[in-house]
């Protein structure tokens, strides 16, 4: 794939972008008209035709991406998880509070409705091992535990005393999930029990963002309003493992390559999606400064390695190919 | 194919430009950080109808989330405290970003010859920020944004407000949009409307209903994570 794929998510600013774990060709973008203020929100399920693309050249542009199903929604979506078990689902949180779970074959409206959530819901992440579950993460400081068949949530934790931005299964343990808040902390987790296994105080700011290394089962990475980027061995929680540096502003979401245990790409509020090398002497390999707004979402495809696609408040969804990406071998 | 400026920078910076960023957004102006300090202090509180539509929303019963033990811990009044947190929030999310330890120490320290000639200058220091590099867009304000998701804890949001990112182009006239005409209002422009009370356009009405066909049913089993197949 050459060039850059450009979508227009016309309306709408990007919040969450993420690939199907079943189609490589297929990506979804959650989005939110009026910035999130007020509004509407709208799920993009987006199509990459690699064919298309090399017509076009390496000047990239039209046709490349297209809008095989889009849905509207009362309130903007801040956050969505591909369902792991069925490839036609996929889950969406919405600033209203609620979840929302679509077939993608269905037009129109979503198969599954939960309104429990009393604030916005920033964080949707599907359980990547047992793959019948989700988490949700809100601004009323609580996270539940979620089954698709299931008419209420199974669990709600509380600990957290700020808004959660983030909530992410463990790749490693299907019983594992970590929190990001506002409260200046990460938090790990165990289904199982009420209480925190562990709390993290990562920043001396918000933590707006967090991962799991897929290669490392003990190590998550963490970004925060304080521009940083810092890396965890969830062991040792006094101290983190790496400090990465360079983002301008708010670093708004950070996701650990399935590639590459050393990788890590980071979207941040200086308009930029930056990829880090943990393992290097100078970690940031690359800037990707294609958008003209806040970047939000980022996710790499995990069936082209080096591929990574990105949303952002200029209403542009980008897919382009990043040697930085893959070059590194685990 | 980029159309970043300004801080939105390629070329990795290098960690000195740090302490030069958070300068940028924490100290360099202090004059228009006075002007909002200014301002705030000088807000019509018991005029603006928004404000108090979305204080009586909270008060008298107060919030049930644990904001509320928060407000009641500290010696003075749950509702003043209450009161002073919906207005940090309130300013933040619609006037200006503003820090309220700062603003305390502002007001603290500030002689009277603060208040009022700043006062009379804060429509130009809000709309051109000597330090803030051209736009369209502006460039976002980690510190602003900051402000503004801490002052998400205020349980005052009246409509679901963007996470704390919202406050880019707080610093911006709107007239800088003016190059593309798809280019959406700006996020200053949609706050505003909001806190006037106004009905922003084109917000459809979306059906609260559940799909009446069936669901489809899966044909394909998981793919294996490239971390699984190591």
């Amino acid at each position: 794939m050459a060039g850059v794929l450009r979508f227009h998510t016309a309306g709408y600013n990007g919040y969450a972008i993420e690939y199907s774990p079943f189609f490589e060709n297929r990506i979804a973008c959650a989005s939110a008209a009026n910035f999130g203020i007020v509004g509407n929100g709208r799920l993009w399920c987006l199509g990459i035709n690699t064919a298309a693309a090399a017509a076009a050249g390496p000047a990239g542009g039209g046709g490349g991406i297209t809008a095989d199903r889009v849905y509207d929604t009362q309130d903007g979506l801040y956050d969505c998880a591909w369902s792991e078990e069925h490839e036609n689902q996929i889950v969406t949180s919405s600033g209203d509070g609620s979840i929302k779970l679509w077939d993608v074959t269905l037009s129109d409206f979503p198969i599954r409705n939960w309104s429990e959530h009393t604030r916005e819901v920033f964080s949707v992440n599907w359980n990547l091992v047992n793959k019948d579950a989700f988490i949700t993460g809100s601004w009323d400081q609580t996270i539940k535990l979620w089954k698709p068949e299931a008419p209420q949530s199974l669990m709600t934790w509380q600990e957290h005393t700020h808004c959660i931005y983030q909530t992410v299964w463990s790749p490693a343990s299907g019983e594992t999930f970590a929190s990001a808040s506002g409260d200046q902390t990460a938090k790990i987790w165990d289904v199982r029990q009420r209480a925190s296994a562990s709390t993290i105080h990562a920043h001396n700011a918000e933590v707006l963002a967090l991962d799991w290394n897929k290669y490392n089962p003990n190590v998550i990475v963490t970004g925060s309003v304080d521009h940083s980027i810092k890396t965890w061995d969830v062991r040792f929680p006094s101290r983190e493992t790496r400090v990465l540096l360079g983002h301008e502003y708010a670093v708004r979401r950070v996701k650990c390559s399935p590639h590459s245990g050393d990788v890590v790409v980071s979207a941040s509020y200086d308009m930029t999606m930056r990829v880090w090398d943990t393992a290097a002497a100078s970690p940031m390999v690359h800037v990707h400064d294609l958008h003209s707004e806040f970047v939000l979402g980022v996710d790499m495809s995990m069936f082209f390695e080096g591929q990574v696609a990105t949303c952002a408040w200029d209403e542009q969804v980008t897919v382009s190919h990043v040697p930085a990406l893959g070059h590194k071998k685990r | 194919m980029s159309v970043n400026s300004g801080t939105a920078a390629s070329s990795p910076p290098a960690s000195s430009s740090l302490p030069s960023s958070s300068s940028q957004t924490n100290n360099a102006s202090p004059a228009a950080a006075d002007a909002v300090f200014a301002k705030f202090a000088a807000y019509d509180w018991a005029a603006d109808q928004h404000f108090q539509a979305g204080l009586r929303s909270i008060l008298p019963p107060p919030p049930p989330s644990s904001s509320d033990s928060d407000a009641t811990a500290p010696s003075p009044p749950p509702a003043a405290a209450a009161i002073e947190q919906a207005k940090f929030f309130y300013f933040s999310k619609f006037v200006h970003p503003i820090d309220k330890e700062r603003y305390l120490e502002w007001k603290a320290s500030s002689s009277s010859s603060h208040t009022s000639t700043d006062a009379s200058s804060l429509s130009t220091a809000d709309s051109a920020p000597s330090q803030v590099p051209p736009a369209p867009p502006p460039p976002p304000s980690s510190s602003s944004s900051a402000k503004t998701e801490s002052a998400t804890n205020g349980d005052f949001s009246p409509s679901g407000a963007a996470a704390g990112t919202v406050t880019t182009t707080t610093t911006q006239s709107s007239t800088n949009l003016g190059g593309d005409a798809h280019y959406p209002r700006s996020f200053q422009e949609i706050c505003e409307m909001v806190a006037r009370g106004d009905e922003v356009p084109g917000i459809r009405q979306i059906p609260d209903k559940l799909n009446d066909a069936p669901p489809s049913a899966s044909a394909l089993g998981p793919r294996k994570k490239p971390w699984e197949k190591a």
